[in-house]
C-alpha cells in the first residue's frame, strides 16, 4: 500500500526486533496515529493483565504517527505515545511535535511497539532498515540536549532526531515526559517514566526511504484545499500564527480562567509581564514551525540577551522554543513568577529534565499555598532539603531548585513530589497530620490541570470524563459555528454556559481523536473545535491521494468514535465508572473569585452535563459504562465480549 | 529551464517548516523524502543563541520553482535570468 509504513516491534527483554504490515482494513477502521495505537494497546492487554503496575516490564510503550504526518499536507506532524500511565494508573496517551516522528515515517515505520525491559540502560537507533539496541551507559544522568548532542556526535549524523528522557525519566518520576527533537515534549501522563522503567534512555531516528504517494495530482489538490482553509480563517491566520498557545494567556485572564496562586485567584494582576505582547516586544523571537509540514508556524525561537527583564541577566545565552501556555500557567501564574524570561528558563529546565510542566509547576504552587497557610514551614524545608528554602509566592530560585530535586531525587522533598499533586497531598497529610487535599488542584483521582476550570463548563467536563486522567486535550468542546452546524444552535460554543456542553464535548472528543489519528496538529492542521471550517472531506481526500484507500467522512468519524470507545473500555476493565469522573474540592465548591466567570463553580452544573455527555456517547448515564448496542454498532463485538466477561458492560 | 531561471532564497523569512523539501520530492518522485530533496534547509544556532537558517540548492535542481510556490513564508522565489543554480544563502 502506498503512503503507509509498517509496525516496528521491539522486545527489550529479549532484544528481539520484527515488523508487521498494516493491513488496509486496519487503516480504514482506525486510520493511524492515536487510532491504531489504541487498537494495538487494546490487543496487547488481551494477553497481559490490564491491572499491571505501569512501571513493570509488562507495560507497553507504543509510538505512532498518522498517515498525514511527515507529508506536505500543511497541517504539521504530531506523534502519539500510548501506554498505561504511571502518573494516574489508567489508559494514557500524549502528543509530541518535532521531526522525530517524521524521521521514523521516512524510515518506513508508522508505529512502534516497545515491550519488556532492557537488562542495562539502552537506546534504540533506527536508520531505515537498520535497527540496533545500543548501550546507553554513557548517557545516564545527562540532560536531554546533552543526550541528543552525544548521540548525534557518536553516530556522526547531525540530521538524526531523538526522543530522550533526562534524569526525571531515569529516576521514574511518575509524570516524567519525553522530550522530542530537543525542544518539543510528549509532556503529560508520564511517558518518560515508562521509558525509565524500561531502561530506555532514548530513541534516535533517521529516515531516507520516504513516504510514497498514490496520486500525486490529488495530493497537490488536497494541500491547496487544506492550506486555503487555514489561511481564510482569521483566528488561525492572524492570532494562532502570531502567538501560538501564548495567545491564550490574556483572554483567559479576562475570563477568570487562569489559576493564579494555585487557584486561590483566577486572574494574575500583572498580565502585561506574562502575555504574548510582552514576549514578542521584549524577547524579539523568530517565528518557526515545530514540526515538518506546518504552514502555521505558531512557534517561536528565543535567545535571551540579558536585558529583557529583572531576572534575564541570569539566563544570558539560553535559547530554545517559546514556552507554551502549559508552562506560563503553572510557573508564571500559579507559582506567581511575574518574569517571562524566568518562566521560559523553567520551561526549558522541564524539557531538559524531562518533566511535565503542568504537574511539576502545580505541585510546587500547591506547596506554596501550604506555606502561605503555615502548614509547611522553614523547619520542614530544612528537614526535607537541607536548607531553609522559602516557598513565598514568586520565589523563582526556590522553584528552580525544587525542579532539580524532583528530577534527581536526591532528597526528601524530591521524593514527596515524585508522584504529582494528588500523591503529594496525601504524603503531606501523613507527614503533618492535617487535611490539605482541599487545596490541591486535580481531577479523576490524581491528575492536575493548570487552568482555573470552574468558569468554563466544557473544560470542567473534559477534565472529569477524559480517558487520560484530568485532561482538556481529549476534546475542548466546539465553537459556535460548529455548534450551529451540528445542533442547530450556537449554544455548545458559548463558553460560560453549561448548555449543550455534554453533546459538544462528545463531538469534539471524536474530532480530537481523528486529528491525532491523522498525525496532524490540533491547532493548525485539523482544528478539532472548528469542524465547520475544516470539514472531514479535507482529510479523507488527502488519505485517498496518499494511499489510494477511499474512506468516507462517516467512516472517518466512526474511526474516531471507535478509538474513544476502546480507550473507555480499557478503563472500564480497570473498574473505573462514573464515580471516578470527579474533580477536586476547589473546582467543585469554591466560586471563581474574579473575572467574567466570577461566582461559578463546578458543583452547580457538572453532574447535569455528565448525564448529557454519557447519553450522547451512547453509554449508560448511571454508571457511565458502555452499552452492547453502541459497541456493536461500531463494529466492536470483541470489546463487548471482553467487557461482558469482566463485568465492565452496562 | 535550468538556464532561464534561478532560485533565490531569503533565509530570514524561513520558518523551518520543510514544505519546500517535501514538495520537491513529491513533484519529482511522488514521494515525501527530504533526504532526496534538491533544496537543503538547516537550522544554524549561533554561539549567542540566535537562530539562523541556511538554505542551499543541490546540483540536481532545475529551478522548477515548486518549492517557492509552496513556501508560505516568502523565503523562496524564482527569478528570471539566473547565473547559476548553485548557491547557498545564510540568514544573519
Amino acid at each position: 500500500m502506498e503512503g503507509r509504513g509498517t509496525i516496528l516491534k521491539i522486545d527489550l527483554s529479549r532484544e528481539k526486533i520484527s515488523t508487521d504490515p498494516i493491513p488496509p482494513e486496519l487503516c480504514r477502521k482506525y486510520i493511524g496515529g492515536e487510532g491504531i495505537n489504541t487498537h494495538l494497546f487494546w490487543k496487547y492487554f488481551l494477553n497481559v493483565d490490564p491491572r499491571i503496575e505501569p512501571t513493570s516490564p509488562e507495560n507497553v510503550l507504543i509510538w505512532g504517527l498518522g498517515p498525514l504526518g511527515g507529508t506536505a499536507i500543511g497541517g504539521g506532524s504530531k506523534s502519539r505515545w500510548t501506554f498505561k500511565s504511571p502518573a494516574y494508573g489508567m489508559f494514557a496517551d500524549s502528543t509530541s511535535g518535532g521531526a522525530f516522528g517524521p524521521q521514523l515515517r521516512w524510515a518506513g515505520y508508522d508505529h512502534m511497539v516497545i515491550t519488556g525491559r532492557a537488562s542495562r540502560p539502552v537506546y534504540i537507533w533506527i536508520s531505515d532498515d537498520n535497527i540496533e539496541i545500543r548501550d546507553a551507559g554513557h548517557l545516564l544522568g545527562r540532560t536531554v540536549r546533552d543526550t541528543d548532542d552525544t548521540i548525534k556526535l557518536g553516530l556522526g549524523d547531525g540530521e538524526i532526531e531523538t526522543a530522550c528522557i533526562g534524569p526525571a525519566g531515569e529516576n521514574m518520576v511518575t509524570y516524567a515526559s519525553v522530550t522530542v527533537s530537543r525542544y518539543r515534549s510528549a509532556g503529560r501522563t508520564g511517558p518518560g517514566c515508562v521509558f525509565g522503567s524500561k531502561n530506555l534512555k532514548a530513541i534516535a531516528a533517521r529516515g531516507t526511504k520516504g513516504i510514497s504517494v498514490y496520486d500525486q495530482g490529488a495530493f497537490f489538490r488536497a494541500i491547496n484545499k487544506l492550506v486555503t482553509a487555514i489561511n481564510v480563517n482569521p483566528e488561525y491566520r492572524e492570532n494562532l500564527k502570531k502567538n501560538g498557545t501564548l495567545r491564550l494567556v490574556s483572554p483567559f485572564n479576562h475570563f477568570g480562567w487562569n489559576a493564579f496562586r494555585n487557584g486561590l485567584g483566577s486572574q494574575t494582576p500583572e498580565m502585561d509581564k506574562l502575555n504574548a505582547d510582552w514576549y514578542l516586544d521584549n524577547m524579539k523571537p523568530r517565528h518557526m514551525s515545530c514540526s515538518p509540514g506546518c504552514t502555521a508556524a505558531c512557534q517561536h525561537w528565543h535567545h535571551i540577551k540579558g536585558n529583557e527583564s529583572p531576572l534575564a541577566g541570569r539566563f544570558v545565552g539560553e535559547c530554545g522554543q517559546r514556552p507554551e501556555y502549559g508552562v506560563i500557567a503553572p510557573f508564571g501564574i500559579s507559582c506567581d513568577i511575574r518574569d517571562l524570561t524566568a518562566v521560559t528558563h523553567l520551561g526549558d529546565l522541564c524539557n531538559e529534565y524531562s518533566l511535565d510542566s503542568f504537574e511539576a509547576g502545580m505541585s510546587i504552587s500547591f506547596l506554596m499555598e501550604l506555606w502561605q497557610r503555615g502548614i509547611i514551614t522553614e523547619p520542614d524545608m530544612v528537614e526535607w532539603t537541607g536548607e531553609p528554602l522559602s516557598l513565598e509566592w514568586g520565589n523563582f530560585q526556590a522553584v528552580e531548585k525544587i525542579l532539580g530535586m524532583i528530577a534527581f531525587q536526591k532528597n526528601k522533598l524530591g521524593e514527596i513530589l515524585k508522584g504529582g499533586v494528588y500523591r503529594t497531598a496525601k504524603t503531606i497529610e501523613e507527614l503533618k497530620g492535617v487535611n490539605v487535599s482541599q487545596y490541591a488542584n486535580y481531577g479523576k483521582g490524581n491528575s492536575p490541570h493548570v487552568e482555573s476550570m470552574r468558569a468554563r463548563p466544557g473544560f470542567v467536563l473534559a477534565g472529569a470524563v477524559s480517558a487520560i486522567g484530568c485532561h482538556h486535550l481529549k476534546g475542548l468542546g466546539v465553537d459556535e459555528k460548529t455548534s450551529q452546524l451540528y445542533f442547530g444552535t450556537p449554544d455548545a460554543g458559548e463558553p460560560f454556559s453549561p448548555t449543550l456542553k455534554g453533546a459538544g464535548h462528545a463531538l469534539s472528543e471524536v474530532f480530537s481523536s481523528i486529528t491525532n489519528s491523522l498525525g496532524l496538529c490540533r491547532w493548525s492542521g485539523a482544528p478539532h473545535m472548528n469542524i465547520a471550517d475544516f470539514p472531514l472531506e479535507l482529510y479523507t481526500s488527502a488519505i485517498y491521494a496518499l494511499t489510494g484507500i477511499t474512506i468516507t467522512p462517516e467512516e472517518l468519524y466512526q474511526a474516531g468514535e471507535c478509538t474513544v470507545n476502546i480507550q473507555k473500555a480499557f478503563n472500564s476493565r480497570l473498574g473505573l465508572t462514573r464515580a471516578d469522573d470527579v474533580l477536586c474540592y476547589r473546582w467543585m465548591n469554591e466560586p471563581v473569585p474574579s473575572g467574567v466567570g466570577k461566582g461559578m463553580k463546578a458543583a452547580d452544573y457538572l453532574e447535569e452535563i455528565k448525564d448529557e455527555y454519557y447519553q450522547y456517547r451512547g453509554w449508560d448515564k448511571t454508571t457511565s459504562l458502555q452499552k452492547r448496542k453502541k459497541l456493536i454498532e461500531l463494529g466492536l463485538a470483541e470489546v463487548v465480549t471482553v467487557l461482558e466477561r469482566e463485568g465492565g458492560l452496562a | 529551464m535550468k538556464n532561464e531561471w534561478q532560485m533565490v532564497a531569503n533565509p530570514e523569512e524561513c520558518q523551518l517548516c520543510s514544505m519546500c523539501q517535501l514538495i520537491c520530492t513529491l513533484k519529482r518522485e511522488k514521494v515525501f523524502n527530504p533526504a532526496r530533496a534538491y533544496i537543503k534547509v538547516a537550522p544554524d544556532i549561533r554561539p549567542s543563541g540566535e537562530l539562523g537558517v541556511s538554505i542551499s540548492f543541490t546540483g540536481g535542481c532545475d529551478n522548477c520553482g515548486v518549492c517557492a510556490t509552496y513556501c508560505y513564508y516568502g523565503a523562496l522565489s524564482r527569478q528570471k535570468l539566473a547565473n547559476s543554480p548553485e548557491q547557498s544563502v545564510k540568514s544573519g
